[in-house]
């Protein structure tokens, strides 16, 4: 049997507590009032609409007609995939017939500059864009990020428009970082032929009226870049950015405009929040659970399995530990995974996924102690046994989990082809899935392995009845 | 050496409590509807959701029986492959029944326990042919797969109960602590665990005996 040394099973345990005691409790500070996190916890995991609440926005028809159920529809397909585009899963988005209205549910807890509730108003809007002439506005006010902003086309500005959504293929954002300054982020438009076209007329350097000139670019009210024209255009690309404009604003306006206007006009009726509903004490439902469950693990390894009781609680806790780490983003600054119920679920599912890796091998090296191989001998053979089964376990998962995530994702291969179809209870669940069982490979495998190795080096462990076999020492 | 218990002689009894649970099921949904939240009634997630859930299933399918297919060649690991696929898919389509006969409200949180359900039958599946795979060629066809089924299961034994007592605990502080909605999807949660389980060893034993 390979031998590995005594105190790597001592190494591994508190490398994987120290981890894990970082990546559930976190390292955070105070300057003044605000908080300033260095490694994110598990309490600082953003949770999604079922367990914190969310806003609810109900958009009505815009005339006194109404709607009918294919008008709702292409609607809502639409408010879909600018939902798909910005790659936000967890939303709800549907249409009531009987009463013409539009319902969409965004979490309280969004990675935007906006609040949930200007999120879900932008989300909502017709998302018609125009290019106009100079920057001429009515009204300057202060946005939810706490920067100017322009409302309403005024003037010049008001009457002419140069370019319309109708001759808008796509649009994206990128950012750009001038040596030794900031990140400038900018949305890119891209134009269809017809718009290419009028958009090199304008801007020729020969004799493109507004070559050197300031344009401006409008999503409905709100002027969200007044550019100087500095070169032609000649590929149907117009970029545009500002001082304001912010990653999250860019890749906001940018999702709006490349899922295109609302084909049928509708007005916000109402906007609330909404309670959470599977009610306020979710995670502390949790946090129980996850005690007594570590609790229960732990006694029944033991009793069974006597020290690898041990080394299941060592599994255990470091499978939570990555997968909170994963799901919080550690210590990668930003908003955190949006965990609901479904992920929840998936991340005991984990749990017991590699409680059941370590039982297989403990198992096996009972059963093999039972027929009276000696504890080195037993060992090897359960390691060897269980591997292929953990592997084959984990394969099986990992299938599933990519299967449910590229195809119930917001950015799944599939958007392309049906829309922006995300259902977040499924997509969460397979992504906790995922990393659950590549992380098992560690955590319900390879460290327990060199635990057990390293455990039998020592003489009072090397003795059937410390692994639950017959008392044969 | 003691007797295994044979999981393929239940078969019959599993797969006719199948069938009661899906036509009970229907009934159920044709006569009192289903509690379905809006944004899954058909208007709305619709065709396309299901057309999306097919393909799911079928690539999913596919690709588990193509990799049974290659890990278990020397054992019949096409066959493997589909049978543990038909497996995970009569334990959705029952999990599913079952969500709806302890009148759960259709929601994301039943596609959460149509999801367990896939998992635990797969995780079963794959343990009873690596049994099979690694057992001596020397017994009995019978007499392996009693075994492979038996030895499984019985590792499995620990895993069924913890999930199920996290569940019963789960139900419990979700009783207490107000979240009423979720205390809708335990119970189904656990019959799930129970069923998916003992359905696929039965299924994988009978069908490949066959």
């Amino acid at each position: 049997m390979k031998r590995i040394a005594k105190p790597v099973s001592f190494v591994i345990a508190i490398l994987i507590l120290a981890f894990s005691f970082l990546s559930l409790f976190g390292i955070s500070y105070y300057v003044g009032d605000n908080k300033q996190t260095v490694i994110k916890g598990f309490g600082d995991i953003d949770w999604g609409i079922d367990t914190t609440g969310g806003t609810r926005i109900l958009l009505e028809s815009a005339t006194d007609d109404e709607m009918t159920a294919d008008e709702l529809k292409a609607n809502t397909k639409v408010i879909r995939n600018r939902l798909a585009n910005y790659g936000l899963n967890d939303y709800e988005v549907y249409f009531l017939d009987e009463t013409d209205e539009i319902v969409l549910v965004v979490p309280r807890t969004i990675d935007s500059d906006y609040s949930s509730k200007g999120f879900a108003k932008l989300i909502a809007s017709k998302g018609y864009v125009t290019v106009r002439p100079s920057d001429e506005y009515k009204e300057m006010i202060i946005d939810e990020a706490n920067s100017g902003a322009f409302v309403t086309p005024a003037g010049e500005t008001g009457k002419t428009v140069l370019l319309d959504s109708n001759t808008i293929s796509n649009a994206s954002y990128f950012d750009y970082s001038p040596e030794g300054e900031g990140k400038y982020y900018y949305v890119n438009i891209s134009f269809n032929q017809q718009g290419a076209d009028a958009l090199y007329t304008l801007t020729n350097s020969m004799s493109g009226q507004y070559y050197n000139q300031v344009i401006s670019v409008w999503l409905d009210d709100l002027m969200i870049a007044n550019p100087t024209v500095s070169e032609e255009m000649i590929d149907g690309q117009l970029s545009v950015s500002g001082v304001a404009m912010t990653e999250s604003k860019a890749k906001l306006y940018s999702s709006i405009i490349a899922a295109g206007v609302l084909p049928y006009d509708m007005t916000v009726a109402s906007v609330e929040y909404v309670d959470p509903v599977a009610g306020f004490s979710v995670s502390d439902i949790f946090l129980i659970v996850g005690i007594a469950a570590t609790l229960l693990i732990t006694v029944l390894m033991i009793l069974r399995y006597r020290v690898f009781g041990g080394i299941a609680l060592v599994s255990v806790i470091g499978q939570v530990a990555v997968l909170v780490a994963i799901i919080s983003g550690f210590c990668i600054p930003g908003r955190t995974f949006l965990m609901d119920i479904s992920g929840a679920c998936a991340l005991a599912l984990c749990v017991v996924l590699s409680v059941i890796s370590v039982s297989l091998m403990a198992h096996t090296l009972k059963e093999n102690l039972d027929k009276g191989m000696t504890v080195r001998s037993a060992a090897e053979e359960a390691i060897k046994s269980s591997r292929k089964n953990i592997f084959d376990i984990n394969v099986v998962l990992i299938i599933v989990a990519l299967m449910g995530m590229l195809m119930f994702g917001s950015a799944g291969l599939t958007t392309a082809i049906f829309g922006g179809l995300a259902v977040s209870s499924i997509y969460n669940f397979c992504f906790v899935l995922l990393f659950g069982a590549v992380v098992n490979f560690f955590m319900g495998y390879l460290f327990p392995e060199l635990m057990l190795r390293s455990l039998i080096g020592f003489k009072a462990l090397n003795k059937p009845s410390c692994y639950g076999g017959k008392n044969n020492d | 050496m003691t007797k295994s218990f044979d999981f393929a002689k239940l078969f019959k009894l599993v797969a006719l409590a199948a069938v009661a649970i899906v036509v009970i099921g229907v009934l159920l949904l044709l006569i009192l509807g289903g509690d379905t939240f809006l944004a899954y009634r058909d208007g709305n997630l619709g065709f396309v959701f299901y057309l999306k859930a097919f393909i799911t299933v079928l690539l999913a399918c596919g690709l588990i029986t193509l990799y049974f297919g290659v890990r278990f060649r020397k054992k019949h690991g096409l066959k493997a492959g589909l049978i543990t696929s038909l497996s995970a898919c009569v334990s959705a389509l029952t999990s599913f029944f079952i969500c709806v006969i302890f009148r759960a409200p259709l929601c994301g949180y039943a596609f959460s326990v149509i999801l367990l359900a896939i998992c635990i039958s797969l995780m079963c599946s794959v343990v009873h042919f690596d049994f099979l795979n690694s057992s001596s060629r020397k017994k009995s066809k019978d007499t392996e797969e009693q075994s492979a089924s038996a030895r499984g299961f019985r590792r499995l034994l620990l895993f069924l109960f913890v999930i199920l007592v996290i569940l019963f605990v789960a139900f419990i502080a979700a009783l207490l602590l107000d979240a009423t909605l979720l205390t809708f999807y335990c119970f189904p949660a656990c019959v799930t665990v129970i069923f998916s389980s003992v359905f696929t060893f039965s299924a994988c034993g009978k069908l490949f005996k066959n």
